[in-house]
């Protein structure tokens, strides 16, 4: 028999039972793409977040977890460490050992975490305004390209800062911001983030505030005493909410700025010798503060999940092999129940080699497209790893 | 609802002006901003022709009081260095976001010898502007030429960060700028001899740094150039020579009325100008201003 006839045979025997078919193939397909698959996810997120880790010299910041502080500074989770007074970023702006950027990741606005920090972290990062203008005054903001999409903000509407807790009256009050503009895509945390000046987070914090003027007969009722140039005030004193061109004047800050709070500093040494410097200076117990290199903290996060994908795809190697023999099992009991069909090709004159050939062909068919379908679809995942991941991680 | 078109056109052009606003903010090449025009001069010096620089008050306002429009802000965060003066100057600047790193506070080296001013009279200058006060820290610095020579240094070093490849220049113009400041600083010294016997009566809150370097007492009064000297004024103007009898001369911050002048010489007192220079002159520059302030003093009887 002409290996044409024996192909038309499976052929035709396979489409005659669609569903098993499709069964199979699924099966097989399944079987081989998902460990490719999850391989490529893992392989993408580390290549991210070595990435930006990479990118981030050195961090600065309250001891503690370093995976905490890593987190916290580069990708604006939930700041687990306590702050750090902003006084520890003016010594090392002092130092001169290269560039340093304070950032405050505290406070979310409508979900989205806020950042807080001076110009010069859009310019370390590479950020630029698509739409719009950066931010040039207290109680502005600019939208990360992914939040302003998905709140569908833009320059001129309003956001408003969130509270840390709905029970904590005395907390934090929000605060209305003007979007002044929205960062073009970087396909980075960037993208999910608010960003405002350090003074504007400040403000959130209530370090500074802006209210009615004590001195207008207006402001009578607010006064508590005067004595000379000093005016108590009660709590009833009218505090803005929002920062306007009327108001900006009003607003001032209280105590010493060196004492104010900041979650961490970036530090970007300007040579070997000068990271050597700040490596050294923080290594004392007296030191304060932590400093850690994101990339040797993220890379123990790295660690971690290469533990735990090393278990994963051991489970999905059982599972595999699990699978292969359930077809396997399904294949025989198949050729089983075609005995009789088996006997009539030997009828009409088809040899044992033949008959195997035809068995065969029908499992290989069977592998084969159930592996070429997996093959595209892992070449599809590798290629659309970088875009998918963000999505699936909000 | 249909809109007129003039309207329209009206609106459409105002929008397509804001673009502008921000399109033209950004300056290209080199740029120094500065907050006022001691700093200003002092970065045109130190730069010759290399850098752009960036100080965009309007002529006839105060930089100290000046409020900069978002539009006048981005163009200053485009800057390669912003050069503040420090010790409360331009209070706008407290709550506006400018780059930290190219940011340059020129008083911070003398920061302990900022003089506070306890009280203060808020008032205003004209109709059109709003009421402020010199309270708090004294700003104008500059007119303290040892505390100038200070600001110019730290001009330098801010210069010679951002633009190393240009320090030759600028070492070699700093030293010319520094030879010219101390010159004024001398002749400065010189000319408040004169002034040294007997309180000074000052139109204006702003000579705190000049009456301490130069040994002067002045009693500042809140009066403007251009304003009427009325009654109060005038009454205003006899309990401060009572309270600090001998004054002979009375220093105006810009040219006075010729009434005023007159009403002053019916009480004994000769007016002269001493400007504090802090916007662009309309002719000269930051030191033919300071030379004409020394000349006045100089030909006092």
């Amino acid at each position: 028999m002409k290996i044409s006839s024996i192909a038309y045979l499976s052929w035709k025997y396979l489409s005659y039972r669609p569903l098993k078919t499709l069964a199979l193939i699924a099966a097989v397909a399944l079987t081989i793409y998902l460990p490719f698959a999850l391989q490529a996810f893992i392989n993408e997120s580390t290549r991210i977040l070595q990435e930006r880790a990479r990118s981030t010299p050195l961090l600065i910041g309250a001891k503690g977890s370093s995976i905490d502080l890593a987190l916290n500074s580069l990708y604006f989770t939930e700041q687990a460490l306590p702050s750090v007074e902003y006084g520890a970023f003016e010594r090392l702006e002092e130092s001169n050992l290269g560039r340093a950027i304070p950032l405050h990741a505290r406070f979310e606005a409508s979900g989205a975490p806020i950042l807080g920090s001076t110009l010069d972290y859009f310019e370390f990062r590479g950020l630029s305004v698509a739409e719009g203008r950066m931010f040039t005054r207290l109680g502005d903001c600019v939208l990360g390209a992914s939040v302003a999409k998905s709140l569908g903000l833009g320059p001129g509407d309003k956001i408003v800062s969130s509270p840390e807790n709905v029970f904590d009256l005395a907390g934090v009050y929000p605060l209305k911001m003007r979007i002044t503009g929205v960062l073009a895509t970087a396909h980075t945390a960037d993208d999910d983030a608010v960003f405002i000046d350090l003074k504007t987070a400040w403000t959130i914090e209530g370090l500074a505030h802006g209210h009615q003027d004590l001195t207008t007969p207006g402001a009578s009722d607010a006064v508590l005493s005067r004595d000379g140039n000093t005016i108590r005030a009660n709590a009833s004193v009218l505090e803005f909410m929002e920062v306007t061109d009327e108001n900006v004047d009003t607003f001032h800050f209280h105590g010493d700025r060196s004492n104010y709070p900041i979650s961490s500093i970036i530090a970007v040494p300007d040579s070997e010798k000068s990271r050597a410097i700040t490596l050294g200076r923080y290594q004392s117990d007296a030191a304060t503060e932590q400093i850690i290199v994101p990339f040797e903290a993220v890379t123990k996060l790295t660690n971690t999940l290469f533990a735990t994908r090393k278990m994963v795809l051991g489970a999905f190697v059982l599972l595999g092999v699990t699978a292969l023999g359930l077809s396997a099992l399904v294949f025989v009991l198949s050729f089983r129940l075609r005995e009789k069909e088996m006997r009539t090709y030997a009828k009409i004159g088809a040899t044992d080699f033949t008959i195997r050939t035809l068995k065969f062909a029908e499992v290989a068919a069977v592998l084969v497209i159930g592996a070429a379908i997996a093959a595209v679809a892992v070449i599809g995942t590798q290629s659309l790893a970088s875009q998918i991941l963000p999505t699936l991680l909000g | 609802m249909k809109l007129p078109i003039p309207v329209l056109v009206v609106s459409l052009a105002f929008l397509a002006s804001c673009d502008k606003a921000f399109e033209s903010a950004s300056v290209e090449g080199p740029s120094v901003a500065a907050v006022n025009y001691p700093l200003a001069y002092f970065a045109e010096r130190l730069t010759g022709d290399f850098a752009t620089i960036i100080f965009d008050c309007p002529e006839d306002e105060d930089p100290a009081f000046w409020k900069p429009t978002d539009a006048d802000i981005a163009r200053m965060q485009s800057a390669d260095v912003i050069l503040l003066n420090g010790a409360t100057y331009a209070k706008w600047a407290a709550t506006a976001s400018l780059p930290k790193s190219k940011t340059v506070d020129t008083s911070i080296a003398f920061k302990d010898q900022w003089i506070f001013v306890e009280e203060a009279i808020t008032h205003s200058h004209g109709d059109d502007e709003e009421e402020h006060s010199h309270g708090g820290t004294a700003f104008t610095t500059w007119i303290d030429f040892e505390q100038a020579i200070l600001q110019a240094t730290a001009v330098k070093g801010a210069l010679t960060r951002a633009f190393p490849d240009q320090k030759d220049t600028i070492e070699t113009n700093f030293a010319a700028l520094q030879t010219d400041l101390e010159d004024v600083d001398n002749l400065m010294a010189d000319a408040a001899k004169g002034l040294q016997d007997a309180p000074v009566i000052a139109s204006h809150p702003i000579y705190q740094y000049f009456a301490r370097a130069y040994e002067v007492e002045v009693i500042e009064l809140v009066w403007e150039p251009e304003m009427d000297v009325d009654e109060k004024a005038i009454a205003d103007l006899k309990a401060a020579m009572e309270a600090h009898p001998g004054a002979k001369y009375f220093m105006w911050e810009g040219e006075p009325l010729a009434e005023s002048v007159e009403a002053l010489e019916g009480l004994g007192l000769t007016s002269f100008v001493f400007t504090q220079c802090p916007n662009r002159p309309e002719s000269g520059d930051f030191l033919s201003v300071m030379k004409e302030n020394i000349e006045a003093m100089k030909s006092l009887p």
